[in-house]
């Protein structure tokens, strides 16, 4: 017993937690997965199997279609706007400035507010009745337009703009952090050589930032997948449902249309989208390792 | 060895100790009533039932949606309730079919006589009633605010046709001639009464109920949708997405002509210092189109086993449907009493000109609380769909009538 335990004292203090796991993470999502091939209304009925039929209305629905464009469109443009903006904050904010605490906290303070507050200070800002656009035509400029919000085909940079404003911060800091690790001797070498210093950042620094762009680009994924808050909170899906995700979508589904069998589906269909997205690079981390 | 069932046996009795005890003749309600006049509305019931000598015990959790899926939770625990606020049609026989509703025939004997004939159907699965009906609420409303009227110098309007005919005289004032909050459950609203104005209560069951393909694709949809397509031009800029009751200020504060809401608007006139029928004018809307769509607030009985339980189910039922408890209710909540004996005394007109649309038989119950919800969902997001775009009346049409067909 003792012997045992003593060899084996890593697996024995593991297991609860991976029980735990095997339970409430891949036994959900097989219970989801099994859900999704029933006809289960309000409550999961697993004696009205329908096999893909979920699926295929679930393809047939146009808000969805909405809504898993929304999630690529989404998800593109906030990885591109944060990671560029983010970056060039931190490479300004590098640049040994006076004050430089000040400016990192303003950067970093949106951060300290959750998704429903940041979507309900830019549900305001961007109303064109009573935010920016009225300040701006109380200046004079009646001319000037900020209908973002109202206007179903730039609705996704009102939550662009919502997003990056509230995540930025945390690119910043993280990019930061990256260029403060690296050696100044670097610097050096380069300015003996006479090379400009947007070079460097070019074709050296950034270069060597990698490791950090990829733990950025897997933060920022995941919160595009979980993004729901921040939607319920700005457009509540509107107008229409042209600013719906499949989050919102799939909530919608479950607890207000009481359709479980689809909405499971529409998660099947989410977690299908991360694993195309996740496996490749999964598949590039192990094979490097070995 | 001994160190483990000493465990299991200090478990065991940790466990025995702290069973909740069960009293009898408790009655513990998930509703969602916790603000101004629902609160003081439900105070009547809540008073009126500890007079009877039970105990009510009160969960309240803020927000339909989340005291929905509360009770849902705890009844597939197996730790249901004894009764919840809750809707009456369809998502009350979802809850029966399921055997988790219990039957209240027991105190409903003379229900049949005092409820209108579709509360009573739609209260009722397989021939027993297994809730207690509440409140009415009205949803297809036109508001007017009078001084706004007055100052243009038009009537209330009595048809689309009418009320879209005077939108130039309302902006020429400067006033917005429809106060709308552009988020789905509130254009349905708008929707359903172009519906009643083009095709009358047939038309508005085939479209609805049934979620008719014929109907659906008829020239009769298309004029609903030419004449909804104007509705783009009736509002203001700051539509989409707006709140209902911050779109109730325009209204109240005399920025907009007219307004369609269910009654629960009136809430906000009162707040404000407006009466209704009189300040604000209000109409079923269309005029004549016998048709009040409406929805019931009704505490489902959930399917609990213990006697005194029960016993207090019982009692918890009959109390609502006390005809003092239903009127005082009412007045406080801004509806109308369910059962049709409650004289009209002390309510407000529009409130009476509802208690008379329920009394002719007009009432028409939320298809929201009848249609599969995945049908008419299809139908409602492509209902606003349609509204915040610059879709064509006949592409809404085929759009609105191939997402329905999709979920068949």
């Amino acid at each position: 017993m003792r012997r045992f335990l003593q060899r084996h004292v890593s697996q024995v203090a593991l297991s609860p937690s991976l029980a735990l796991i095997a339970i409430f993470l891949y036994g959900f999502i097989a219970y989801t997965a099994a859900v999704s091939t029933t006809n289960s209304k309000a409550f999961p009925r697993f004696d009205s199997f329908v096999g893909l039929e979920q699926y295929w209305r679930l393809f047939h629905t146009p808000r969805w279609h909405v809504a898993f464009t929304n999630m690529f469109l989404f998800g593109g443009l906030f990885l591109l706007v944060t990671i560029s903006l983010g970056l060039v904050i931190a490479i300004l904010i590098d640049q040994r400035i006076r004050a430089e605490s000040f400016f990192r906290s303003i950067v970093m303070y949106p951060m300290a507010m959750s998704f429903v507050v940041t979507g309900i200070i830019w549900q305001w800002l961007l109303n064109p009745t009573l935010g920016i656009e009225v300040m701006v035509h109380q200046l004079g400029f009646t001319s000037f337009r900020l209908d973002w919000l109202t206007n179903p085909d730039t609705v996704i940079w009102a939550l662009v703009v919502a997003a990056f404003w509230q995540g930025c911060g945390l690119v910043m800091a993280l990019f930061l952090a990256g260029l403060r690790g690296i050696d100044e001797d670097i610097w050096k070498a380069a300015a003996v050589d006479g090379i400009p210093a947007w070079r460097v950042y070019v074709y050296i620094v950034i270069p060597m930032l990698a490791p950090v762009f990829l733990t950025v680009v897997v933060l920022l994924s995941l919160s595009i997948v979980r993004a729901f808050d921040l939607v319920v909170a700005l457009t509540n899906g509107g107008p229409g449902v042209s600013s719906d995700l499949p989050s919102v979508f799939m909530f919608d589904m479950a607890f207000r249309r009481t359709n479980l069998g689809l909405s499971a589906a529409s998660a099947v269909v989410m977690l299908g989208t991360v694993l195309a997205i996740l496996i490749p690079y999964l598949y590039v981390e192990t094979r490097e390792r070995a | 060895m001994f160190t483990k069932l000493g465990v299991l046996g200090s478990v065991m009795a940790f466990a025995l100790t702290t069973t909740t005890p069960v009293f009898a003749g408790t009655a513990e309600v998930i509703h969602w009533w916790t603000t101004g006049g629902e609160a003081a509305a439900l105070k009547i019931l809540v008073d009126a039932y500890q007079k009877t000598g039970n105990t009510w015990k009160d969960n309240p959790v803020a927000g339909g949606e989340a005291a929905r899926m509360v009770a849902r939770t705890r009844i597939l625990g197996g730790d249901p309730p004894t009764s919840m606020q809750w809707q009456v049609g369809a998502p009350l026989m979802a809850l029966a079919e399921e055997g988790q509703l219990n039957d209240i025939d027991a105190v409903a004997q003379d229900w049949d006589k005092l409820l209108p004939k579709v509360i009573a159907d739609n209260a009722k699965y397989k021939g027993k009633y297994v809730t207690a009906p509440m409140d009415i609420h009205g949803h297809n409303w036109l508001w007017g605010n009078q001084a706004v009227l007055d100052d243009v110098g038009i009537p209330m309007p009595k048809t689309w046709d009418e009320l879209i005919a005077s939108a130039d005289k309302i902006r020429a004032k400067g006033y917005i001639p429809l106060a709308l909050g552009g988020q789905s459950w509130q254009e349905i609203f708008v929707f359903e009464s172009i519906l009643i104005d083009v095709g009358g209560r047939d038309f508005l069951t085939k479209v609805t109920y049934d979620l008719d393909d014929t109907a659906l694709r008829s020239p009769q949809m298309l004029k609903a949708f030419e004449t909804f397509a104007k509705v783009r031009d009736l509002v203001d800029p700051g539509s989409p997405s707006r709140d209902w009751n911050i779109t109730g200020g325009l209204l109240i504060n005399g920025k907009a002509a007219y307004m369609i809401m269910g009654d629960w608007l009136k809430g906000e006139f009162v707040a404000a210092n407006k009466a209704p029928g009189k300040d604000i004018a209000c109409e079923v809307f269309p005029a004549g189109g016998k048709t009040l769509v409406f929805g019931t607030d009704a505490f489902a009985m959930t399917a609990v086993k213990d006697p005194a339980t029960r016993e207090a189910q019982l009692a918890l039922a009959k109390t609502i449907m006390d005809p003092v408890v239903q009127k005082e209710f009412s007045l406080r909540k801004g509806s109308i009493p369910p059962r049709l004996d409650v004289d009209k005394t002390g309510f407000d007109p529009c409130a009476q000109i509802a208690m008379g649309e329920a009394a002719e038989g007009h009432l028409f119950l939320v298809p929201d609380n009848v249609t599969d919800a995945t049908g008419i969902g299809a139908l409602v997001d492509q209902m606003t769909t349609f509204l915040h775009s610059k879709m064509t009346p006949q592409e809404g049409v085929t759009a609105m009538a191939d997402a329905v067909a999709a979920t068949r």
